[in-house]
């Protein structure tokens, strides 16, 4: 009998119950399958320990932290200049997330204002007269046409009632 | 700050987007009967003052040229040749039923008070009576910015 993968997984973590444990043992021990795959798992097992501790011994030593720690206060702190330098550097890409948002919205007003529907206009030159109201004067309007094909212009003269400018 | 940079920025691009401001250039003219052709720095003015019922007249001089940036709604004086002031009041802008844009001014000169509605960039003529042995003509252009 082959055992399913997920009997085997916890046997070999030791995470099966105990009766349910005896039993898989009973199986392995009738199967030579079984055995081979139990083997497998531990040598993988082993491979993955070999390999975390070659990792860890790899890493800088308290030694060497306590070293550069001892270094940079013997420095002291970073000059004027290289603050400067940070700072600049941080305007520049630190807020990204803000110029990038302003910069879109910046986008969007003016496209807004060059695709306003006025700019489809072409005649600008037209002058009309909504209300006058005068006191004391008289006010005559002259229409001229506009050559720029708007409605005309409306042109105001209003003449003192008693004597004139000067 | 940058945060109030950038809100000033779209506040500013958001006023210029809405023609809440207007630039206005105010012109005195001087117009006579006798020859004597049109002031160089009038050019812009020349579709005006070549038709009735201006054509009567011969010489266009400039007097006197104001400029200003005029806030809607707030009233702008303009100081004349002749002691006297001209008010211009920025009113709005709108959008005609052909699309243009249109803009509104009041003005208010002694004895006279006006509504015109404009095309954005045009000269509101005004002839305010008789000034040296011609007439004086108040031109008033105003655009949004």
């Amino acid at each position: 009998m082959i055992l399913r993968d997920e009997d085997l997984q916890r046997y070999f973590d030791e995470d099966l119950a105990p009766d349910h444990a005896r039993r898989t043992e009973e199986a392995l021990a009738s199967s030579d399958e079984d055995r081979k795959r139990i083997a497998a798992l531990g040598q993988i097992r082993t491979l993955l320990r070999a390999s975390a501790q070659q990792t860890a011994a790899d890493a800088p030593s308290d030694a060497m932290w306590a070293a550069i720690g001892a270094e940079l206060a013997k420095r002291g702190g970073p000059g004027w200049l290289e603050r400067l330098g940070v700072r600049f550097r941080e305007l520049l890409v630190g807020p990204a997330r803000i110029w990038v948002p302003a910069a879109a919205a910046a986008a969007a007003l003016l496209l807004a204002f060059l695709l306003r529907p006025e700019v489809r206009q072409v005649a600008a030159h037209d002058v009309v007269i909504e209300s006058v109201e005068t006191d004391g004067v008289t006010a005559t309007v002259f229409q001229m046409p506009d050559d720029t094909g708007g409605d005309g212009i409306s042109v105001l003269w209003i003449t003192p009632e008693q004597g004139g400018e000067e | 700050m940058r945060a109030a940079v950038t809100l000033a920025m779209m506040f500013s691009a958001a006023a210029f987007a809405d023609g809440t401001r207007v630039h206005c250039t105010v012109r005195s003219v001087h117009a006579l009967k006798t020859e004597g052709g049109i002031d160089a720095k009038l050019e812009p003015l020349r579709h005006i003052l070549n038709k009735d019922p201006f054509s009567q007249y011969k010489t266009f001089r400039l007097l006197e040229q104001q400029e200003r940036d005029l806030q809607v709604k707030i009233a702008a004086e303009f100081p004349l040749v002749n002691g006297k002031k001209l008010s211009v009041t920025f009113l709005e802008r709108l959008t005609d039923d052909k699309g243009r844009t249109r803009l509104r001014f009041a003005l208010a000169y002694p004895d006279l008070n006006a509504q015109q509605k404009v095309g954005d960039g045009a000269t509101i003529p005004l002839v305010v009576g008789e000034h040296k042995g011609g007439i004086l003509l108040l031109a008033t252009t105003c655009k949004t910015q």
